[in-house]
């Protein structure tokens, strides 16, 4: 592998909760406030070496994706959130992920403090769990049903209102 | 060691040998978010929706009932509430958390919804004077309807269009609402095609001292029409009333055409 100090310098290594190693673009890692925090901290203390920064809540199938994401928005502005292409590309990107994926995507996008994707995700589910029925979200999302009888007829009663 | 392109610039490096990437899915079956995130993600719903999350289990339904969600639920519908933002104005913090959000709000609805039967009961027909709509408008103004109201209970296709087009001018002239809002609420219910007819009559002018005769104008337009801005004109005289060179304006349901002289030359 051919390196360079310059090179050393504008990427950092990444490590995976399954120790896998993800080389990142420098710029593509400050998308995410935790990486960056790191590079200055080390940048401050005027280290040459090749960064390592472990992640052990992130599995390497789900750093993947938010890598992806900080690679795509790198190319863009901070400002430029607006833009109709980058909105279409964040649609399709989620679009692709069964809400396993989302709900580990959206946690690592708050552990790894992406905000943008974190927003993102949140904004997706929102949207998925617009004008559906109880019993719907029940099953999309996976969720346990822990009410009696007798509460979740208190609680149908109680939200009688919204659902006409 | 191998090294793999992935993602254009990144590297990806695996110790030992590289496996095929699992399915996405992983083992992580339940839709259990940190509290925080899901907090997040109600914040984001609308009233209705929020009610359902909240009916899923128990973890839904504390978060889903919790003052902060329905806070900020009553200052989106109703912003002339003006419930302060300032938390440490000490007034409006007592008061919110001395309040239960949530009955606040249902009960408010209920309210509203009462207001608007009683309102509805009183315009019943095919037929309207501008005074009579134009007082109609000041009423939804001093019943503090909001948009949202308007739009769970005046943007109704089973109601008098007339009713429509009252709601409508109120949010666009009075609610001061961004027409685009204004159309995506008229195609949610399905109403944006409904049409009204404006008939209106302005005096004669003096001509070499004879006063001409008394000019009648009349247009059919829809729901949508008014809300794009392509009948401007027809909102300006409604707006304005009968006043001036205008000596009356009636408003009415616009029926489909019966054409049938039409439809035999076509055929």
């Amino acid at each position: 592998m051919a390196s360079s100090s310059s090179s050393s310098l504008s990427r950092v290594v990444v490590k995976s909760s399954d120790n896998n190693l993800f080389v990142v673009n420098k710029k593509v890692a400050s998308q995410s406030q935790l990486l960056k925090q790191c590079i200055d901290n080390m940048e401050e203390k005027g280290t040459n070496d090749v960064i390592l920064i472990p992640l052990s809540n992130v599995t390497s199938n789900i750093l993947t994706l938010v890598l992806e994401y900080c690679e795509k928005h790198a190319d863009f502005a901070d400002d430029d959130n607006n833009n109709q292409e980058l909105k279409q590309w964040d649609h399709e990107f989620l679009k692709k992920f069964d809400y396993a994926t989302l709900n580990s995507l959206t946690m690592a996008a708050d552990y790894m403090v992406t905000k943008s994707l974190l927003n993102l995700c949140c904004q997706f589910i929102a949207d998925s769990i617009k004008d559906l029925t109880v019993q719907q979200i029940r099953q999309i999302f996976d969720i346990k049903n822990d009410f009696t009888p007798q509460e979740e007829a208190d609680i149908k009663n109680e939200n009688a209102w919204a659902f006409r | 060691m191998h090294v793999f392109f992935l993602l254009n610039k990144t590297f990806y490096f695996q110790f030992g040998k590289f496996h095929k990437m699992k399915h996405l899915s992983g083992t992580i079956s339940v839709f259990d978010l940190p509290y925080d995130i899901a907090f997040k993600v109600a914040s984001l719903l609308h009233a209705g929706d929020v009610c359902a999350l909240g009916s899923c289990s128990k973890f839904w339904r504390e978060l889903c009932g919790s003052n902060e969600i329905w806070v900020s639920l009553t200052k989106k519908r109703w912003p002339s509430l003006q419930l302060s933002d300032n938390d440490d104005d000490p007034n409006s913090n007592a008061q919110s958390h001395l309040t239960d959000w949530k009955d606040f709000y249902v009960k408010r609805h209920h309210e509203m919804g009462n207001r608007v039967v009683k309102f509805v009961e009183q315009c019943s027909t095919v037929s309207l004077e501008v005074q009579e709509y134009l007082k109609a408008i000041e009423e939804l103004c001093s019943m503090q309807i909001g948009f949202m109201d308007v739009q769970m209970f005046l943007f109704k296709h089973e109601l008098n269009v007339l009713l429509n087009l009252v709601a409508l001018h109120y949010c666009i002239n009075w609610l001061g609402v961004p027409l685009q809002y204004v159309m995506d609420a008229l195609q949610g219910s399905n109403i944006s095609e409904r049409q009204v007819s404006v008939k209106w009559w302005k005096v004669g002018q003096w001509s070499y001292g004879f006063r001409m005769r008394d000019e009648s104008h009349y247009r059919t337009v829809s729901l949508a029409d008014l809300a794009t801005d392509k009948q401007k004109e027809v909102l300006g005289v409604l707006s304005r009333g009968a006043v001036y060179e205008v000596i009356r304006v009636q408003i009415s349901v616009a029926y489909p055409l019966s054409a049938p002289w039409t439809c035999q030359s076509l055929m």
